[in-house]
């Protein structure tokens, strides 16, 4: 084989990655830079792109990579006084990352057919017009529930870390005012602890939830009004 | 918060921007994500479009001692044979890292060697302001390589820095096996897929430029006869034209 032959062969195999991706960029995600990267380097580049379709590459970090960069940018200047130590600041990272994950795959499951609320409340009116029965009408309902659910949840996570970046934003300005000026404000000191306790709250919004039921709560529920249902028929039949 | 509100300042940049600042303000803390397999997607990318930009500025650099279309082309053809010669070297890192019974991890190993090739990539085009002086000052052609050379074995070793951390920072043991092993097959293949893909750098009194030359000969060789040439001893009388080169062959 020579080396124009294999060039076309490298050439082809990546454009046809590169087609699959825009193709299906709907349901795996990925933009026109992806597809690019792609075409050009998909040995490279492949891997990373299938981890993170598999969902095997961790969550996006950038909040994370903002957060360790503004404190370590801030810790030059007279704001360092002000500062958690080094393994708070790890630990509070640790939660922006799992917070940001989580809208993620959170968003990665709304995107499932099976997520969309369009297409729940279209079945639950089928349902309702087939006449089914009781428990497939509450099935569909509970299935709207949660749903409304994940999205009230992102919707929480999403502006939580949407606030928490802009803390950061005025964090790194804040340090270059404090580095000109020499000695932190209050207002500073109540930035820094704002942020920090913003991002410990990360933590406790999942507890604090009010639609998250436990599961087995939920199961609970779902076999009582099971039980509710089959005692209801077997009381028909038994009079019929 | 209101206050706060009040004085919100523009948004943080891209995570793809983020990580190319992280890899040039904090190296340990790309390799500590390294470690723990943290969206390595974005920082592929990031690391790609790091080769891209910084050896493509440099490709430009050494184009422009021909000038040209030769600007272009080297800009484009540095970053691509730095890009397939991780492709080819990368997998053979976790074949080794496995081989000596150290933890082997393609998508680990793959952003390990990118971010070590990204480092140099941005090392090289801090440097190409030397080569663009080397060419304003009309250095010879062998002087000219040699600049090259240097620059490239410096970004290197800066690369390669970065590169042993991230080993012994997944683990000790084997280091030293599987590091020469990795740095010989990177040479051998980067070496030869530079010299497939030359010409990089051209006389300014070549007439034709191509993009890419017919295979013939060996880097060694060539590397070999260019000492010589810079010490004055020459081969022949003068480098051939590519119709007389065409001619020979």
């Amino acid at each position: 084989m020579k080396l124009l032959d294999l060039g076309i062969l490298y050439g082809l195999i990546g454009v046809g990655c590169a087609v699959v991706l825009l193709l299906r960029r709907n349901e795996i995600g990925g933009s026109w830079l992806d597809a690019a990267l792609l075409a050009g380097f998909w040995p490279v580049y492949g891997p990373f792109l299938l981890a993170k379709i598999q969902g095997t590459d961790e969550g996006p970090e950038g909040s994370e990579v903002a957060f360790l960069t503004a404190l370590r940018r801030a810790r030059g200047t007279p704001l360092a006084a002000l500062l958690p130590d080094q393994q708070t600041v790890l630990a509070l990272a640790r939660r922006l990352r799992v917070a940001a994950g989580k809208v993620q795959e959170i968003d990665a499951i709304l995107a499932r057919p099976e997520f969309r609320e369009r297409q729940a409340l279209v079945r639950q009116r089928e349902l309702r017009d087939r006449g089914a029965s009781e428990c497939a009408l509450s099935t569909a309902s509970i299935r709207i529930q949660n749903i409304r659910r994940l999205r009230a949840l992102r919707d929480r996570f999403a502006r939580e870390l949407d606030e928490v970046e802009e803390l950061l934003s005025q964090l790194r300005t804040q340090a270059e005012v404090v580095r000109l000026a020499g000695v932190p404000d209050d207002e500073t000191r109540d930035l820094v602890q704002e942020l920090v306790s913003r991002v410990e709250g990360l933590d406790r919004m999942l507890d604090d939830d009010p639609y998250v039921t436990p599961a087995e709560e939920a199961k609970r529920a779902f076999d009582l009004r099971l039980a509710g249902e089959s005692d209801v028929s077997g009381g028909t039949a038994e009079q019929a | 918060m209101s206050t706060i509100a009040g004085s919100m300042q523009s948004r943080p940049p891209s995570p793809v921007l983020q990580s190319i600042d992280q890899l040039l303000r904090d190296a340990p803390a790309v390799l500590e994500r390294i470690r723990e397999g943290r969206d390595l997607a974005t920082l592929a990318k990031a690391m790609i479009l790091t080769i891209a930009f910084g050896g493509g500025v440099f490709g430009a650099a050494m184009g422009t001692f021909r000038g040209g279309e030769q600007i272009l082309y080297a800009g484009v053809k540095l970053p691509i044979a730095l890009l397939l010669t991780m492709a080819i070297c990368a997998p053979a890192l976790t074949a080794l890292n496995r081989a000596v019974g150290r933890a082997g991890c393609m998508r680990r190993d793959l952003a390990l060697v990118l971010s070590a090739l990204a480092r140099s990539s941005l090392v090289l085009a801090a440097q190409a302001p030397l080569v663009l002086l080397a060419v304003r000052a009309e250095a010879s052609y062998h002087a000219v390589v040699l600049l090259v050379v240097a620059c490239c074995s410096i970004a290197g070793i800066v690369g390669l820095t970065l590169f042993l951390r991230g080993l012994h920072a997944t683990q000790s043991s084997g280091l030293w096996t599987v590091a020469p092993a990795l740095f010989l097959v990177f040479a051998l293949v980067g070496t030869q897929m530079s010299w497939t893909l030359r010409p990089f750098l051209l006389r300014p009194r070549t007439p034709d430029i191509v993009f890419v030359r017919a295979v013939e000969g060996s880097f060694f060789e060539s590397v070999a006869r260019s000492v010589q040439s810079a010490r004055g001893i020459y081969m022949r009388e003068s480098a051939p034209l590519p119709s007389e080169w065409e001619g020979e062959r």
